[in-house]
């Protein structure tokens, strides 16, 4: 049976008129009427910069928009400069608006943005975020230059980010993909990628797009995917990233149910590459990289530690079916502990993410219900690292991260364990 | 006179002999029905628990999580409880030809009856299983939620979901089954009733001022919600 078109035959049609293209450069975009504009004005220009000689596109993937946001892409004047440009490009760049269907979600868009690749036979391909502030024309360069050049298939970001910025990155995906899989990639779910043609036509063929992947998950899944099936990847240095005013209805439990659930998930999925794996090597890094200034942020960490104590007092009999009685003792000692001297050190926090993703392969509970009692635990993790790194610089916090990688590498044998009891 | 109580007694013990000579067979026919009936109960039991532990029924079980409301049941090993039924229900089922043995007509109105019976207490039980899945799911969902949003009663909360659910399936179940329909209807429309007009009253009293701002203000936008000021992804 002939499998069904993902692109709407609008786009089918508009893809078909072009027939062919080297780079393709997709945006995702829902209401992001402010600031799409300049994200297509810097992509555009680091198109005609640095791949003056390449056919390329610009892929709008849009989840139905009402503020204008596809108006503004495909009605958008970009001028070339001669201040900015060396040489003049051959072709000129198109630029695409396609409303996808499906599950939405940004994976969704980015199944569009594949398709296309596929279509136009592009060799090379990113990904941005529609709401970045902090992109410049370098970073088409950063993404698209490792690809076409040095042969990889797969870049990863590499962020100058707050400390505080990115707990879930920080706290869990970093050091647990490093341990799973053994590849150090710092931001695996950074949000901005590189990728080859021939990952996008593998990225097309997995069955994933009617599951959360489809939501939130894919970015780790693009990520784990690359790793596990065994293509080269890298990571380049794009600097700092700065998004537009954070959205206050974003729901955090929702957004940790879907990376998290996706890990987990694509745990069982690879669980013969990551029982085989031990410790990780350094993923090759492109870019030059430099410090940026980045403004101090308070944050409230008895908001947090107030969230974990009711976790405690309230969720003990869930957990006990997830976590051994020594680590509820010790949370429940946590609890007791004044602001000041609390803390879930990193041996304890390991063991928590390996029993709840044991928990979650076992099925002990309905997942849903288990990665959202994960939630209090994660905010005192934070409430713990915040107080911890509060008089730390960046290169301090970063030595702590890596402690913290080193402990969840060394104590993989209790996921083992855990996985086949 | 001697002889007339002599032949009472002599008539009354022939008689007696004749009715316990006619009724033995019968009582006898009933008694190794029913043995025969234990005897295939105890073997079928035992051949469905063979196959129920071939089939690791036990470990499916748990991986469905509903172990732990059999638990509660006192339901230790869900292949053991199964094997127990098939064995106690054909050892039961062998006491309706036993009873035909003895009394066809009292048999056969019991059995009727029995029968009819039977699919509203299926249905009941059905229900009650349910039901408690249901509520106890309900509960842990109502119970993280309050966890997580900051509601301090987050037990209370769950558990009052929880119990609603569970009254709730009770009342049906038991005006299924016929059991003080009237009373427990009654019961249950002025429970759920009254808590309803509760809940009006103190959302009434208590969202006075949010309504009054609210026509007030018609065109205010709500209020942000207090957050971290940095980005958790």
């Amino acid at each position: 049976m002939a499998k069904a078109e993902v692109l709407p035959p609008r786009a089918v049609s508009a893809v078909e008129a072009i027939d062919r293209a080297d780079i393709v450069v997709g945006i995702p975009s829902f209401n992001n009427a402010r600031t799409i504009g300049h994200v297509v004005e810097a992509t555009h220009a680091g198109l005609v910069k640095y791949f003056p000689q390449s056919r390329a596109i610009i892929v709008n993937s849009d989840g139905g928009s009402t503020d204008g946001t596809q108006e503004i892409v495909t009605g958008l004047q970009v001028q070339s400069s001669d201040v900015l440009l060396i040489s003049h490009p051959i072709f000129p760049v198109h630029r695409l608006t396609i409303p996808y269907h499906g599950l939405p979600g940004k994976g969704s868009a980015f199944r569009c943005i594949f398709r296309v690749a596929e279509k136009l036979g592009a060799k090379a391909c990113a990904v941005v975020d529609s709401d970045l502030r902090s992109i410049n024309p370098e970073w088409v360069q950063l993404l698209i230059a490792p690809l076409l050049q040095q042969g990889y298939d797969y870049v990863s970001p590499y962020y100058f980010r707050h400390k505080y910025d990115g707990t879930i990155t920080n706290s869990i995906v970093y050091p647990l993909t490093r341990a799973l899989y053994g590849q150090r990639v710092r931001q695996p779910i950074g949000g901005d990628f590189g990728f080859s043609g021939r990952l996008a036509s593998h990225f097309l063929a997995q069955p994933v797009w009617d599951t959360d992947v489809a939501r939130y998950g894919i970015d780790i899944w693009m990520t784990t995917t690359a790793i596990c099936g065994g293509f080269r990847v890298c990571q380049s240095f794009l600097g700092s990233k700065l998004h537009d005013a954070k959205d206050p209805g974003a729901d955090l439990s929702a957004m940790l149910v879907q990376v998290l659930g996706t890990v987990f998930s694509l745990m069982e999925t690879h669980e013969d590459v990551w029982r085989r794996v031990s410790g990780s090597e350094e993923t090759p890094l492109m870019g030059f990289r430099f410090a940026v200034g980045v403004e101090p942020i308070a944050v409230n960490t008895q908001r947090m530690l107030d969230h974990f104590r009711n976790g405690v007092s309230n969720l003990r009999d869930v957990w006990s079916l997830v976590l051994g009685p020594a680590d509820l003792w010790c949370l429940e000692e946590a609890a007791r502990a004044r602001p000041e001297a609390f803390r879930l050190d990193d041996g304890l926090w390991t063991r928590i993410v390996y029993d709840f993703a044991a928990a979650y392969h076992h099925r002990r509970i309905d997942r849903q219900h288990l990665i959202r009692s994960f939630l209090p635990l994660y905010m005192g993790r934070v409430a713990s690292f915040v107080r911890e790194v509060a008089e730390s610089d960046a290169p301090a916090v970063e030595e702590r991260l890596e402690q913290l990688c080193r402990v969840f590498e060394e104590n993989k044998a209790h996921l083992a364990k855990r996985w086949s009891s | 006179m001697l002889e007339k109580l002599q032949l009472v007694l002599q008539e009354s013990w022939e008689s007696a002999a004749i009715e316990l000579t006619r009724f033995l067979p019968h009582l006898l026919g009933a008694a190794v029905l029913i043995v025969v009936g234990a005897g295939l109960g105890w073997l079928a039991g035992r051949i469905t628990r063979w196959l129920l532990w071939r089939a690791r029924a036990d470990l499916g079980a748990e991986r469905l999580g509903i172990m732990g409301p059999a638990r509660r049941l006192g339901i230790e090993s869900p292949s053991a409880f199964i094997a127990r039924v098939v064995r106690w229900g054909i050892t039961l089922a062998a006491f309706v030809p036993a009873l035909y043995s003895l009394d066809a007509r009292l048999a056969a109105d019991l059995v009727r009856r029995f029968l009819l019976y039977l699919p509203h207490l299926v249905v009941a039980v059905g229900l009650l299983w349910a039901g408690f899945l249901v509520s106890r799911f309900v509960g842990r969902s109502v119970l993280i939620a309050a966890v997580n949003t900051g509601f301090g009663s987050a037990r209370l909360l769950a558990a009052l979901a929880r119990w609603g659910i569970v009254l709730v399936v009770l009342a049906v179940a038991l005006e299924h089954l016929g059991i003080g329909r009237a009373t427990v209807l009654t019961a249950f429309a002025i429970l759920f009733g009254g808590i309803t007009l509760a809940l009006a009253i103190a959302a009434g009293f208590g969202s006075q001022d949010v309504v009054r701002q609210w026509w007030a203000g018609r065109l205010q936008l709500p209020e942000k919600r207090d957050e971290e000021p940095f980005r958790h992804w």
